[in-house]
């Protein structure tokens, strides 16, 4: 009968044997392809097709001509009160835009348009809020612990199964299509603890609200993920990096899809932190 | 590992990925061969690794941690690649013998083979533990962090793996002490 020790010896020995080199047409193979693969340059990365660009485009286009109308007509004789038709009582102005989230760093106060893969999603924030992303919209004090916070826009078809190793896949079997079948395996996952949910309205959009964090003794992995959800490819999609850190996800129906709305923030935000950054998702205008 | 490659990878630089391609491509194939043990497969694997490293390198937080990081996402290749041979190679096909068999502790050719049997009918999650500990020399915790698991999965992998080594190699042993008997 073998020790243990000596069963060990005999395991390492034996994989010593082998190669150690990289055949160099392989490391060729990789340098070749170099130049035509995109680094993932997000902090986290973005869910775009070019669908959904081409949608942004259009929007963004036809708000382009809304605001070059209203100009010209104000700027017509008729419009100055001589002729021409009173303007409608019951119009209401649309909220002008100022720009689109495009990692820009740095925002001016105003609104912007979400440009990811949630078309038709405007978000106001106030002075010294950033972006580093086009999804993103980012706190004063940044996105990270101890004290960061933002708010960042997606839609997900279902969460992780095991948020620290992501090779067991997405919850099994898959979410229903609803607000309420998120919320519910939210509310079920053994990986956290979350809150009660409450029911919300934003933009006359029903939906809930429901809070969860990163648990504080979580051991994240060597890429710092606690993934919370999976693109198609079986890789994190949307994750978290901090033990404590807090996702209070507004979750609403906008014409069957699901839009999330994570505001993330830390045990350290400062509640007058946290109440800027309820006023951001109070600010959204989603139109379906 | 040279972390201003790292970083200057990170932001695109791809001679600087050349360089760190060059500096790590060869301890990535070797674990992917001891996983695998397949050469097709475990070449197949550090390519895609690579790729991944290159394409996913920006979002690596702290430069410091890429060799963990790289070793993640080998390992996660070597699922994907031990995925697809699970469809089309044979259970038992031997490794190819790279280097002169001398080393010490290894008795004989048919524990080399015995070894070779016993390994293969352990799961990728189960050699990727025994490979990262025995012949990276990482200490647990960091083969806990590396594989994005618990300590005690770990452990626990560890232990059934070198149950089923062990049990390899005195399968062998057994016809001989039977022989011997009187």
């Amino acid at each position: 009968m073998s020790t243990d020790r000596e069963v060990t010896r005999i395991v390492r020995s034996w994989l010593e044997e082998g190669v150690t080199a990289l055949p160099d047409r392989v490391l060729d193979a990789v340098l070749d392809q170099v130049p035509a693969t995109r680094q993932r340059r997000a902090w986290w990365p973005a869910r775009r097709s070019r669908d959904v660009n081409n949608a942004i485009r259009i929007l963004l286009a036809a708000a382009a001509v809304v605001v070059v109308a209203l100009i010209a007509l104000n700027l017509m004789p008729g419009n100055h009160g001589v002729g021409g038709p009173p303007p409608s009582p019951t119009a209401t102005p649309a909220p002008t835009i100022t720009g689109s989230l495009r990692g820009q760093g740095t925002l001016e106060p105003g609104r912007y348009l979400v440009n990811a893969g949630v078309p038709g999603v405007t978000v106001a924030v106030s002075a010294a809020w950033t972006t580093d992303n086009d999804w993103v919209v980012i706190g004063p004090r940044g996105k990270d612990a101890p004290a960061g916070m933002a708010v960042r826009f997606y839609e997900i078809d279902n969460l992780a199964k095991n948020p620290l190793s992501v090779s067991d896949g997405k919850l099994n079997p898959p979410l229903g299509p609803t607000v309420a079948d998120l919320v519910q395996a939210i509310v079920t996952h053994p990986a956290w603890t979350a809150g009660a949910p409450t029911n919300i309205t934003i933009d006359g959009h029903a939906g809930q609200r429901v809070e969860f964090a990163i648990p504080s003794d979580a051991k994240l992995g060597a890429d710092g993920q606690f993934c919370l959800s999976l693109d198609p490819n079986g890789t994190c999609g949307i994750w978290g990096w901090a033990p404590g850190q807090t996702f209070d996800w507004s979750i609403v129906d906008v014409g069957g899809r699901r839009l999330v709305i994570d505001a993330f923030h830390y045990p350290g935000t400062s509640a007058a932190d946290l109440a800027a950054q309820q006023a951001v998702v109070d600010s959204v205008k989603v139109t379906p | 590992m040279d972390t201003d490659l790292v970083v200057r990878a990170q932001h695109g630089d791809e001679e600087a990925f050349a360089s760190l391609a060059v500096a790590v491509g060869g301890r990535l194939h070797a674990v992917a061969h001891r996983i695998l043990r397949d050469t097709d497969l475990a070449e197949d694997a550090t390519q895609q690794a690579l790729l991944t490293i290159w394409r996913d390198l920006p979002q690596l937080r702290d430069p410091a941690r890429f060799n963990a990081w790289s070793y993640r996402l080998l390992v996660r290749a070597c699922y994907a690649e031990g995925r697809r041979t699970r469809t089309w190679a044979p259970n038992l096909r031997l490794l190819p013998v790279d280097q002169p068999a001398e080393s010490e502790g290894l008795s004989s050719v048919v524990d080399r083979d015995q070894l070779e049997r016993g390994f293969r009918r352990l799961s990728i999650d189960h050699r990727a533990v025994v490979v990262l500990h025995h012949y990276v020399d990482l200490p647990l915790e960091e083969v806990a962090e590396v594989l994005g698991v618990p300590i005690g999965t770990v452990r626990s992998r560890l232990f059934h793996a070198m149950r089923g080594l062990r049990a390899a190699l005195e399968a062998d042993a057994r016809p001989a002490l039977r022989e011997a008997a009187p």
